[in-house]
């Protein structure tokens, strides 16, 4: 821990950057995110094994996007979602500083993307029992059964859109299901609109996502969409070999043709 | 306020005999927006364009919906008709009732409900179509021609005396293709060398065409017009401009015993080496993978008899970039082995020949200068059995369409087996006697009744060897099915020809389709047999389909017509349906993320980057832009863009969104 805030004192000491993207003490001991912009503040800063939120959300947020450097508390979960970002020409090497920490919570030092990426691969994805277990459940039903299953389990969202909120792949300033000419997603939280809203969203996160679990921490009435999203990516990395969160530089599965891919359902 | 009219044609009785036009008619004038609605005999006659014209100017319409046929045969036709009453020509818009209602449907109240239904889109559409200007894209004058088989020749040859530049790239290292390896040709038997060497050698020397041999397309990119191309020219060792074709270097090579790839095997060759004797250009290359010098490190005997100097043991493959208007892929076909026949014994029986082979050994220049010889052991064969069909028309094979060339080839193998081996017996397996086309079946009589070849209709389940000799069992089903047993010396199997090696991989560099055994697809079957889907690039011979020579010839005529055409005028005249990223105020200056995700997936490579900055000069975003003279309008990147930031001129989203509203609440 004192060596994360050496780290991040020197980074703005130094003027290296003008921002450090962390965690504080919230209230009944409860943790928050934290934009530390001196030195001195730097003391406030924490982290442990309460720190679970993915805050590379906030790098796209103005506090950062108008400094010239920032630093950034990065757990497995948030250097993957760096590197994906960088993928995508959200941010740049230049300006990012990780402060890379393992998924045993330990320190890592500063991490350039090119260590992010050996780093990303060592480190394991956090996915709990239930989930192995549910993910097990969804895979023996049928494709109708599983059809059912996700319009059962969509017909809870009231579309506060909080999964969106909290994905850090969910940059988009004007979100599709805003798009009001026409309108292609319904507004209103009915059953079928609420299918059409989540499987745009999961279309979008396709061969995209970082699988940090966000969208369903986040979700007030609990919706299993990190499971719908873990699926997908597994789809992506066996058909076309391509996995989020690991590489710097573009491989998005769904946007890029290889030779050797598949494509067995045209033959 | 929309003042739409809608034109209902008759088609004669293509449409009127199915669907109701004066209902349709009726209907479609209570549409809201529409001012006017009209049904007529012919649309597209002098006098029914004439009716479009008036229309427009009298009733002050603001778009026109024409409910005929499809609009690949007549949209340009009305547009015209706009454009001539002064309304923009993309403010039109055609409703297909005729392939998608009267030639599908029966008569009925249901039918006549669907072409309500597609006029009712289209007249929604229309109301939010925007006034569009042609976008003009200037031509490169030079084709390329991928391929130096009879067709690439012939298509070079055309485009080239018609006065402009060419670009030939040939894989191996002479051109001449399948054709150089033929005896004699049906249905003539005049030599095939003999009429194709002359055509190569006018290739090499005419002014306009670049030759490049043992050369590959590396990459293409661009479009219509202005296609920029790299070529792979590969390393073949030896300096061209030096080398004067002596061929010290190939009598001299130390490797002798290398299976030679022209001769199907059937004979050898040197380390450096050309093709045949014939070859164009007559410049050796030194195959690598055999040669002693690459596999040691010592010889170089080859350079040491060099005279002029010419041997490069450090050359290395060269990228050639090159800019062309249009492209024409020639890259023929192949035929399959004799291994493919697991009732044929795996290839392993070596007097089972195909075709191919066949051709080389009745070739006077071939391994065997001409005379009919059993490959195991020399032996003038006196009963020999041609196969016809094998491997095509055979669904359990995966080959389920006709050869084509095999019925006429077998037969002429035939008369020159009876030419060559006067006490010989020829038997021919066949399914179906295919000789359509000029003087094929006077040919194929003349086999029969002439030169005595024994036809026996009917399949072959299996050949096998006993005492030296090919049994081959067969059935004829002429003859009550009887089983046919022959104790032949030698079979031909005239197998299946299939797509060429590395067809796959050219379409996707070229992006073109193919179909799934491989062959490249034309725009249409009949009305466009030699364009792809992809403008500008056009196919000749037998990468299409199995053709013989004359077929091969004509289609790449067709295609040197077909680009001489392209290449009249200067500038090209593209229809402006095109992406564009959509553009809103400050901050956000466009809803674009920027995460150019779209631009691999652009197969024109018309996805650009754009800064915004400010009065200052500093980055403020970088946006996708779609470069107009590029884009094809072909949507992939609508498709991709996750925040909707792309739209198409004349298929918006509002566009097509409005068109499934009008279909769901009618």
């Amino acid at each position: 821990m004192e060596e994360i805030k050496k780290i991040a004192r020197e980074l703005l000491a130094e003027n290296k950057v003008q921002v450090v993207l962390g965690f504080e003490k919230g209230t009944a001991n409860k943790v928050r995110p934290a934009f530390f912009t001196k030195a001195e503040d730097i003391d406030k800063l924490i982290y442990n094994e309460a720190c679970i939120h993915n805050i590379a959300l906030y790098l796209k947020k103005d506090t950062c996007q108008h400094a010239k450097g920032v630093a950034i508390t990065a757990t497995p979960n948030v250097v993957r979602s760096i590197l994906q970002l960088s993928a995508e020409n959200q941010i740049t090497e230049e300006k990012i500083h990780i402060i890379g920490i393992t998924h045993e919570g330990k320190c890592a030092g500063i991490l350039d993307f090119k260590a992010a990426e050996e780093f990303s691969k060592t480190q394991p994805k956090g996915l709990k029992p239930e989930d192995k277990a549910l993910i097990e459940k969804i895979q023996a039903m049928s494709l109708e059964e599983r059809f059912d299953y996700w319009v059962e389990a969509f017909s809870p969202c009231i579309k506060c859109y909080a999964c969106r909120a909290s994905c850090p792949m969910c940059y988009c300033g004007k979100c599709n299901v805003e798009t009001n000419n026409p309108q292609w997603i319904p507004v209103a939280s009915h059953k079928y609109g609420n299918v059409e809203w989540h499987m745009m969203r999961a279309m979008h996160l396709a061969g995209r996502c970082i699988n940090c679990g966000e969208c369903n921490r986040s979700c007030p009435v609990d919706i299993p969409l990190n499971i719908l999203s873990y699926m997908l990516s597994d789809f992506v990395l066996d058909e076309f070999d391509s996995e989020a969160g690991l590489n710097s530089v573009f491989t998005s599965a769904l946007s890029a043709y290889t030779v050797v891919d598949k494509e067995n359902f045209i033959k | 306020m929309a003042r739409i009219g809608v034109f209902i044609c008759h088609c004669g009785e293509n449409i009127s005999a199915t669907v109701d036009c004066p209902k349709v008619s009726e209907v479609a004038a209570k549409f809201p927006g529409v001012a006017y609605s009209v049904d007529y005999k012919y649309m597209c006659s002098d006098p029914g364009q004439s009716l479009v014209v008036n229309a427009i100017k009298e009733h002050k319409l603001t778009g026109i919906v024409v409910s005929a046929c499809s609009p690949r045969m007549h949209e340009p036709t009305f547009r015209r008709a706009c454009a001539e009453a002064g309304l923009n020509p993309y403010l039109c818009e055609m409703a297909n009732i005729r392939e998608h209602c009267s030639w599908v449907h029966e008569k009925g109240d249901r039918t006549d409900q669907k072409a309500i239904d597609v006029v009712r889109m289209m007249v929604e559409k229309v109301k939010r179509n925007n006034a569009l200007m042609s976008i003009k894209v200037p031509v490169t004058k030079t084709a390329l021609v991928i391929g130096g088989g009879v067709a690439g020749i012939q298509a070079a040859l055309d485009i080239a005396n018609a006065g402009h530049k060419v670009v030939m790239v040939e894989r191996e290292p002479s051109i001449g293709g399948h054709m150089s390896q033929l005896s004699e040709t049906f249905p003539t038997l005049d030599c095939s060398q003999c009429i194709l060497t002359p055509r190569m050698v006018e290739v090499a020397q005419n002014p306009n065409i670049t030759l490049y041999t043992y050369a590959e397309v590396e990459s293409v990119e661009g479009f219509v017009g202005n296609f920029n191309v790299k070529i792979r020219k590969k390393a073949k060792s030896i300096d061209e401009t030096l080398c004067n074709g002596c061929g010290m270097c190939t009598t001299k090579c130390p490797q002798k015993k290398i299976p030679n790839e022209f001769e199907l095997g059937m004979g050898n060759r040197p380390a450096i080496y050309v093709p045949f004797p014939q070859a164009v250009p007559n410049v050796p290359v030194i195959d690598r993978l055999n040669c002693t010098y690459y596999k040691n490190g010592k010889c170089k005997i080859c350079e040491k008899f060099c005279q002029p100097k010419a041997i490069r043991f450090d050359q290395e493959d060269e990228i050639i970039e090159v800019a062309v208007g249009a492209i024409s892929i020639c890259t023929g076909f192949d035929v399959k082995k004799t291994d493919f026949f697991p009732e044929y014994g795996y290839g392993k029986h070596k007097d089972i020949i195909d075709g191919l082979q066949f051709e080389r050994m009745a070739s006077a220049s071939g391994p065997t200068l001409g005379a009919i010889r059993r490959p195991s052991d020399g032996a003038e064969p006196k009963k020999i059995v041609f196969v016809a069909c094998a491997g095509s028309r055979d669904p359990a094979k995966g080959i389920e369409y006709c050869s084509k060339i095999c019925c006429m080839y077998t037969a002429k193998h035939a008369i020159l087996y009876k030419h060559k081996v006067h006490d010989g017996t020829a038997y021919i397996f066949y399914m179906d006697i295919r000789a359509a086309g000029k003087n094929y079946d006077e040919f194929t009589r003349r086999a029969i009744e002439e030169d005595n070849a024994q036809y026996i209709r009917g399949r072959v389940s299996s050949i096998y060897e006993r005492d030296g000799k090919l049994i081959v069992i067969g059935t004829d089903t002429l003859m009550n099915h009887e089983t046919v047993e022959i104790e032949a010396d030698m079979v031909v199997l005239a197998t299946a020809g299939v797509a060429n090696q590395g067809a796959e991989e050219l379409a996707q560099k070229l992006h073109v389709s193919y179909d799934q055994h491989r062959f490249f697809s034309e725009a249409h079957p009949k009305l466009k047999p030699v364009e792809t889907n992809t403008a500008g690039i056009y196919l000749a011979g037998a990468c299409q389909s199995p053709k013989d020579i004359p077929e091969s010839v004509a289609a790449a005529s067709g295609v040197a017509g077909k680009i001489s055409c392209l290449f009249s005028s200067s500038e090209l005249t593209r229809e402006p349906l095109i992406a564009f990223v959509d553009r809103i105020a400050a901050p956000d200056y466009s809803s674009c993320t920027g995460c150019f995700l779209c631009q691999p997936v652009c197969p024109y490579n018309a996805i650009e980057k754009e800064d915004i900055k400010d009065r200052a000069g500093n980055l403020i975003k970088s946006l996708a832009y779609i470069n107009p003279g590029l884009c094809q309008g072909c949507g992939t990147c609508v498709a991709i863009c996750k925040s909707k930031s792309i739209d198409i001129d004349g298929y918006t989203n509002q566009q097509m969104y409005s068109e499934v509203d009008a279909l769901l609440n009618s």
